[in-house]
């Protein structure tokens, strides 16, 4: 077993119970839902509340907003982050650009929530931009019944892996990693959690869905919670990655991808596996001066 | 219960000997006022298919509520904190505070504007029944503490000229006595007549709008004279959301805060009104849908409970042209 590059304590404190903490907050339905077809709901279209419960993962679990404005400030809002940060200064620049005012900035959201907007709104539209456009241009596994089990995974693998890649050079491109421990640290208050964790959720369903991954099983959990974990240890490297084009990222990310595959062999159950992985996130947030 | 809860039946006993034309704005004796204005209610003639509104709950010609409501502050208007601790139990300092810092009025000059060439220039703010100055002196006081802009500038209008009296009485205590930022005019928030058209960033009304005789005109109203991507945001008691608590608010509401009135101001009738206006008033919902109706933007949930539902703030934007409302 290798040992864990950035967060060198985390076997030492794997323990499943704690892992209840830190992924207990999206609530799960009781039995496996299968992969859907565009899982997502467009971001602002209300979700139907007529899910049954355990039918989809995302049944009553968020507020989306019913308004063009919002969208319409914040992808605007989003470019001045950068420079702002993830602020309401950032929402002001914003709002102007848009056409609106500053009044219009500090009246669109409740008092205070303007910077968490904008990160929830980045880690949305990122997640949206992924696309399907991946799963297409991909030759369906399932479709492939000749498929050896071993080399099922590796296909897998490796989409799992080009995703995640994408997906955090939607941050480099965006101008936002510098912002990154600033956006962790407005995640981490307690009053948006459970909204973030659950961001974090849809990000790792978003990935299996797009890698094509419809197995239905138990795994499919396992499999949602390690891409989570890998994904959210991932953005944490690249805060601090100093790499030529954040190729050290990259590494990073295929390490933990192949650790997952190791871990899958050899640990006895999701809950110790998550148990390891969990831990390393939330070591990873303590030292980044994330009070959790 | 020891307090009848229709203390409406005392102020009809009031000796009707006096008629004479209301002029609310010159009057001096506040409570013959009231007397006056119960009179012009007798004799208004109700069943001749005028269009009627209510003060409080009952049920009077359109034309005579705002000579009634003017009466009421004049009233009340030295009296006015008072007033206003009762009804709120206390707390709408805290609740004006809130309505304030969630505004965030105000640009500081420096960070101004990047991306845009307007120059700094401060907010354009119009308080409505603003009566006696309390959004307006903590809507300076935020720009120019918390933004370092000292151009921000607030109009207090208010239809009734003892309000504004006792604003610009207050005034003198703050910065802003002698200062451009600071206006008081004479206005009805149904016919802001002196207002141009899209000239105003943000409108706040607080505790006035269910005072109005025509709400959505004043609604409309708003939306002329804000510039697009101006608020509007309104303060207002509004619906208690949980029904244990709401039977005792209404109890306290009902059964003492009259008779309260009547000990600390010797005015018994005008907090009945004020009791009665607030129980009268749309609840979160119909009030957002009537913001949305007006043209406004509804961000959100379209408005934020108070102290369990005892007040609420309600939000609206007026949209820039090309983006239509929802
Ligand atoms: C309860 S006071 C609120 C004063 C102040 N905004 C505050 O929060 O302390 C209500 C005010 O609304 C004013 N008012 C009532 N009807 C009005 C109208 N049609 N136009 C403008 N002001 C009106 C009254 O004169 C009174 O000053």
């Amino acid at each position: 077993m290798r040992k864990n590059q950035i967060f060198p304590n985390a076997f030492l404190h794997s323990s499943a119970n704690r892992v209840y903490f830190v992924f207990h907050a999206c609530p799960s339905p009781a039995t496996p839902s299968p992969p859907q077809r565009y899982p997502h709901p467009p971001y602002n279209i209300p979700i139907a509340p007529s899910n049954p419960p355990g039918q989809s993962l995302r049944s009553n679990c968020s507020n989306y907003y019913s308004n063009h404005l919002e969208g319409t400030v914040l992808s605007a809002a989003l470019t001045h982050v950068p420079a702002l940060g993830f602020s309401d200064a950032a929402l002001r620049a914003g709002a102007r650009d848009a056409g609106y005012t500053d009044a219009t900035a500090s009246s669109m959201f409740l008092p205070g929530e303007g910077a968490w907007e904008l990160v929830r709104w980045h880690l949305v539209s990122s997640r949206e931009g992924l696309g399907a456009a991946w799963r297409e241009s991909w030759e369906a596994l399932e479709e492939k019944e000749d498929m050896a089990e071993e080399q099922r995974h590796k296909v897998l693998k490796a989409r799992a892996r080009q995703l995640v890649v994408e997906r955090l050079r939607m941050n480099t491109r965006a101008g936002l990693v510098a912002r990154m421990s600033e956006a962790l640290a407005i995640m981490a208050q307690p009053s948006h959690v459970p909204a973030a964790l659950r961001e974090l959720a849809w990000l790792a369903d978003e990935f299996c869905f797009l890698a094509g991954d419809t197995a239905v099983d138990g795994s499919w959990y396992a499999k949602r919670g390690a891409l989570a974990t890998v994904y959210a240890a991932a953005e944490m490297f690249q805060m601090q990655d100093g790499s030529v084009e954040q190729l050290d990222t990259e590494r990073f990310v295929g390490d933990r991808l192949d650790e997952v595959e190791t871990l899958r062999k050899r640990v006895d159950g999701v809950g110790e596996w998550l148990g390891y992985t969990g831990w390393s996130v939330v070591n990873g947030l303590r030292s980044k001066g994330v009070r959790i | 219960m020891a307090i009848p809860p229709r203390i409406a039946l005392f102020r009809r006993r009031i000796p009707q000997s006096i008629v004479r034309p209301v002029i609310v704005r010159h009057c001096r004796c506040f409570s013959s006022c009231l007397r006056d204005a119960q009179q012009q209610k007798s004799t208004s003639q109700l069943d001749d298919g005028l269009s009627t509104t209510y003060f409080g709950f009952e049920k009077i010609a359109t034309g005579l509520k705002e000579a009634r409501v003017g009466a009421v502050f004049s009233s009340v208007a030295s009296s006015y904190d008072t007033m206003n601790d009762l009804m709120s139990l206390g707390v709408h300092r805290l609740w004006k505070d809130y309505f304030v810092r969630g505004l965030d009025p105000g640009t500081n000059p420096l960070s101004a504007s990047p991306p845009s060439n307007a120059l700094p220039r401060g907010w354009n703010i119009l308080d409505v029944a603003g009566g006696t100055g309390d959004i307006a002196f903590r809507l300076l006081d935020h720009a120019s503490n918390v933004h370092n802009d000292y151009t921000t500038r607030v109009t207090v209008t208010d239809i009734n000229l003892d309000m504004l009296a006792e604003g610009r009485k207050r005034a003198l205590a703050t910065p802003y006595a002698r200062s451009s930022r600071l206006s008081f005019v004479e206005a009805n928030a149904e016919n802001l007549v002196n207002i141009p058209d899209n000239s105003v960033d943000l409108y706040t009304v607080a505790f006035g709008i269910r005072n109005f005789t025509n709400k959505e005109k004043a609604l409309r109203e708003a939306y002329r004279v804000l510039r697009p991507g101006g608020a509007f945001a309104c303060l207002e008691f509004s619906k208690v959301n949980n029904t244990a608590f709401d039977a005792a608010y209404q109890r306290w509401s009902f059964g003492a805060i009259p008779l309260i009135g009547q000990l600390v101001a010797g005015d018994r009738d005008s907090y009945q009104y004020l009791v009665e206006s607030i129980a009268q008033f749309p609840n979160q919902t119909e009030f957002k849908d009537m913001i949305m109706d007006a043209g406004f933007i509804v961000p959100g949930r379209g408005w934020e409970d108070l102290s369990m539902g005892i007040a609420a703030i309600h939000k609206g934007i007026k949209p820039v042209e090309g983006s239509a409302p929802q």
